[in-house]
């Protein structure tokens, strides 16, 4: 089951720049932060109760984000919502007839995740994520390096 | 500033009571009250529950700020929501950054929408809940 709203996906230009509002006004620590090569982004999780903002950096135009910020600009990406069972919950997706961006789980920053596409949920992109055990150790298994900031 | 949570997303469509169906079934998720939730204008299709936040389905009245974005847009995820332990506190830290913002009230709890420009591109309001 769905459990919480895991993270809110947010684009932006530079993650730097968003921390001045995101971490130093809203006043969110920064949990974890990464590179993920492959999604060509650099990614950053910062708490805000039992959820958390993930900002995006598009480390490429041509990347998925990239294209996200050149066609929209900064602002909401999508939404993930947190499962103790990632692949339970894809395989109800997929019998219910929701039409899927990732035919299985993957590692992301939030853990095993995938993305539904946003055709079947009204022009929301939904992800799910099953949180690493270790959820606060770092960006372990994303193929990225990942640093941990308190 | 102390912030608390997300309080509660809002999904912008032209049918809202659709969209809530489809949430709820695809989802499995609860329909909540949505009192209180966003102050655009425009026809509620409810809410559903997730966890401590909320899921908004609102139809935007024409000419609000939310209308321009389903237009530009499409229907999807258009408004974020974030609860603040004391919003006067937010007022005065965001003022003293220089961020604009304008204050309201919705549900009977005192709000603040924050300029996108300062937000990222976030259509961002903080709330304040007397009862979380």
């Amino acid at each position: 089951m769905l459990s919480r709203i895991h993270h809110v996906g947010i684009v932006v230009r530079n993650l730097e720049q968003a921390y001045r509002f995101w971490r130093d006004i809203l006043g969110l620590p920064v949990h974890k932060v990464a590179t993920v090569s492959d999604q060509g982004v650099r990614a950053a999780l910062l708490t805000v109760g039992e959820s958390e903002i993930e900002l995006l950096e598009p480390l490429a135009a041509t990347s998925g984000i990239g294209k996200f910020l050149a066609k929209r600009g900064e602002g909401l990406h999508h939404i993930c919502f947190a499962t103790d069972d990632v692949v339970a919950e894809l395989e109800r997706a997929r019998a219910k007839g929701i039409r899927l961006i990732d035919e299985r789980p993957r590692p992301g920053l939030a853990g095993m995740i995938c993305f539904l596409h946003p055709a079947s949920t009204h022009g929301v992109l939904v992800e799910y994520a099953e949180p690493f055990p270790d959820d606060h150790g770092g960006a372990a298994g994303v193929g990225g390096t990942g640093t941990r900031h308190p | 500033m102390k912030t608390l949570r997300i309080d509660h997303v809002t999904v912008a469509t032209p049918d809202a009571a659709a969209a809530q169906a489809t949430f709820q079934r695809h989802f499995g998720l609860t329909p909540g009250p949505a009192k209180g939730l966003g102050s655009s204008p425009g026809v509620a299709g409810g809410a559903l529950v997730v966890g401590g936040a909320r899921i908004a389905f609102i139809t935007p009245a024409a000419d609000t700020a939310l209308a321009v974005a389903l237009a530009t847009d499409g229907e999807g995820m258009a408004a974020l929501c974030l609860g603040v332990a004391d919003l006067d506190d937010a007022v005065e830290t965001l003022r003293g950054a220089g961020v604009r913002l304008e204050e309201d009230t919705c549900g009977g709890n005192r709000i603040v929408q924050i300029d996108p420009a300062a937000a990222h591109g976030v259509r961002l309001a903080l709330i304040e809940r007397s009862h979380p």
